[in-house]
């Protein structure tokens, strides 16, 4: 039996002179936590929608291997979905909406009524199910939206940018459930522009731009693979001259931060020792070393960082 | 795939449109409207019985006229005449006058003889046409007695004439005002079921356009499966908004009748096969718009901008303005063709059921083209429905609509 629970092989979508995705290909394993990173525009809602069988690729094939080691046309029971756009009935009970969405993906109107109290219970709304959804705030409506989409167990969940307008405390929350389907055996397929939470959560991911791949694989081997400098942020005394440090041979660029502090990127294969020996002449009131983010490797990979207008070709 | 996959395949597809039909009837469908609808007609009812009531119990008063000359009367008015005579009692005419314009008596007839009276008032009487049928009967009965005739010649004489109506073609019969009034009501409930329902389809899907839900759904089921649930459900919900109007009707002429209003239901409507039929075609009208409403409602981007939003309704309000034509003439060549074509049959036979004749020859036909035409607009909706539901921004033009329709294929 394949180990992989979806095979997406060389898959095109055009939407009039744009192209959407171009020639992508990824396996998601049983099991994992598989993430479309990129900006606006890079395709990857359209890779969601294509998998999640919304629309049709151009050219490529999508394969799903639930439970059988040939391909297989999935159930909606097996399937759990998150759209981007989001929407659920406004002014009908969120329990009631739920156990409609839960019937549809194939469970008893009995089964759906426990399993969504339950979890309306662990999202801390349980005393909220008979409220309509244009009741409840923007993060609890987004708890609402994601319960329709696992509520009934599936085992392959595409979640399209999920952590989209929330707070950090909601961000962190989702995170940590999202986690959890995972640990029970839930393979996930998720889309995001929020690069530093995937690179919390993921265990492999897909760097996309413009439709096409950047970079793939678990975090460790992306960044493996795409070596870039270290970063060193220091923090100076008031008054401090630091032009020598700017201007040192080893560093490769350096940016101004908050508060006095500075970060250096040191070129690759140069020595950190001579460059701390040169600042270690100045009066220096913090230092440490960050490890480089995905979004800088995504950034260096693509080349340049896309603004949000160049982003929005989004399909 | 399996025979048993197969199966369970279909059983999970029926299950899920049957899911779909009860969300969207529980969605629309509130007990509280149709209740109040029945009372509000209950409501109209008695208002208007206690109208009339009203001007009934002025009349019943009956206008107090004085007569001079009541000597040439031989006999009261009838007992259902508005008027009251009296006779002066030697009173003279202006003391007369002068009441009436103190308004202490309605009204003096100065009645010379019958073919000189005056009528003196205060204003002019609703009352007139009773007194001079009054006068004339008097009248013609003094006339006739002065031929001396006997009793039961005169009776013959004066007694009314009966029509008896026969039509030169073959099986037509006559149409009452009720069985006219019945015709136009059940046009006019499925000129309201239909708006009812249409309406709701186009709100729900626009609505769900809107919302971006389509997405949600679209993922767990596919939209031949949604279409179909939707047409269903709302159909149910049109039907049962539907029978909440006749039950409106009902009551409205159920309390008409307690008051005395004078309305009647045709005998014919009663007849349990002719009910059944009915329904069939009323169902079968609220599918079959409904499948079309469900296709257009799709391919609007946004109804408050859409032309299309008024549009779509045209072809329906046409076959309704077609269908009233049969209150005035059931029978002819026009109305025995739009009896089976499916846009107008469910109202137009509806109406003919009630007011004419209709061969069971054209009944099956029109039952038959319905059917089919209600399956092959179901599939055109769920290509239309498929293609349209999920494009956002950009409405299709009418040739694209066109096209997904025709890439209907019809499996045997």
């Amino acid at each position: 039996m394949p180990k992989h629970l979806l095979a997406v092989d060389n898959i095109v979508k055009e939407f009039s002179a744009v192209r959407a995705v171009d020639r992508l290909s990824f396996q998601v394993k049983k099991g994992e936590i598989f993430a479309l990173l990129g900006p606006n525009g890079a395709g990857k809602t359209t890779t969601v929608r294509m998998v999640m069988g919304v629309i049709r690729p151009d050219r490529g094939q999508i394969d799903y291997f639930i439970d059988s080691e040939t391909p297989i046309k999935p159930s909606p029971a097996d399937l759990g979905y998150l759209p981007e756009d989001r929407g659920l009935y406004p002014e009908i009970p969120i329990l009631k909406t739920l156990v409609y969405m839960g019937v549809l993906r194939g469970m008893t109107r009995v089964q759906a009524t426990v399993a969504a109290k339950q979890w309306l219970e662990r999202v801390e709304l349980g005393d909220r199910t008979d409220d309509k959804l244009n009741t409840l705030s923007n993060g609890n409506q987004k708890k609402v939206q994601f319960i329709a989409a696992v509520l009934h167990q599936p085992k392959f969940v595409l979640l399209d940018e999920p952590f989209a307008g929330l707070d950090p405390v909601n961000q962190d929350f989702f995170i940590e459930i999202i986690r959890d389907l995972r640990d029970r055996g839930t393979t996930i397929l998720l889309s995001a522009h929020q690069m530093n939470l995937v690179e919390r959560l993921a265990d492999r991911v897909l760097l996309m731009d413009r439709g096409r791949e950047v970079l793939q694989g678990t975090i460790p081997e992306i960044k493996n693979s795409f070596p870039i400098p270290d970063k060193i942020v220091l923090g100076f005394a008031v008054g401090q001259d630091i032009s020598a440090l700017s201007g040192h041979p080893v560093v490769e660029s350096f940016e101004t931060l908050v508060d006095g502090q500075y970060a250096f990127l040191i070129k690759q294969g140069e020595s950190v020792g001579k460059f701390l020996a040169a600042a270690a002449s100045l009066d220096i009131t913090a230092i440490h070393s960050e490890s480089v983010s995905l979004h800088e490797i995504y950034v260096r990979a693509v080349g340049h960082d896309r603004r949000p207008q160049e982003a929005g070709r989004d399909a | 795939m399996t025979v048993g996959r197969k199966r369970q395949g279909a059983m999970r597809s029926g299950r899920a449109v049957i899911e779909i039909a009860k969300w969207e009837f529980s969605r629309w469908f509130k007990w509280k409207d149709q209740i109040v609808t029945v009372l509000i007609s209950v409501a109209i009812a008695i208002a208007m019985s206690g109208g009339n009531l009203l001007v009934d119990k002025s009349d019943g008063k009956k206008a107090q006229v004085v007569v001079q000359g009541y000597e040439l009367l031989t006999a009261p008015p009838p007992a259902d005449s508005r008027v009251h005579l009296m006779p002066a009692e030697g009173k003279t005419e202006q003391a007369l006058r002068a009441a009436v314009a103190r308004r202490e008596i309605d009204g003096l007839l100065i009645l010379h003889s019958f073919d000189d009276a005056e009528l003196v008032v205060y204003k002019d009487p609703l009352w007139k046409g009773d007194l001079e049928q009054y006068l004339t009967q008097e009248r013609q009965r003094q006339k006739m007695q002065a031929l001396k005739l006997p009793p039961a010649e005169l009776a013959d004489a004066l007694a009314g004439v009966t029509l008896a109506v026969t039509f030169v073609e073959r099986g037509k019969r006559g149409t009452s005002l009720a069985e006219k009034v019945t015709a136009g009501i059940l046009i006019g409930l499925m000129l309201v079921g239909v708006l009812f329902s249409s309406t709701t389809q186009f709100i729900a899907i626009t609505g769900e356009k809107q919302q971006r839900i389509t997405e949600l759904i679209v993922s767990a089921v596919t939209p031949q499966q949604w279409i179909d649930g939707k047409i269903l459900g709302i159909s149910a919900f049109a039907f049962v908004r539907t029978i909440g109007f006749v039950l409106s009707v009902l009551a409205f002429i159920g309390v008409s009748l307690y008051f005395g209003m004078g309305l009647e239901i045709p005998l014919e409507i009663t007849n349990p096969l002719m009910l059944l039929l009915l329904v069939i075609l009323s169902i079968g009208g609220f599918l079959f718009w409904n499948t079309f409403f469900g296709a257009m409602a799709a391919v609007i981007n946004d109804p408050n901008t859409s032309s299309r939003s008024a549009l779509m309704f045209v072809p329906f309000i046409a076959a309704i303005g077609f269908s009233f034509k049969a209150l005035v003439n059931p029978d002819t060549v026009l109305m025995k063709i739009l009896t089976v074509i499916p846009i107008t049959s469910p109202a137009v036979l509806s109406a003919r059921l009630v007011l004419t004749e209709v061969t069971p020859l054209e009944i099956i036909l029109a039952l038959l083209l319905l059917a089919f035409s209600i399956w092959l607009m179901r599939l055109i909706a769920g290509k239309v429905f498929q293609l349209g539901i999920l494009m956002y921004g950009k409405e299709p033009s009418f040739r694209e609509i066109l096209h997904w329709a025709g890439r209907v294929r019809i499996r045997s």
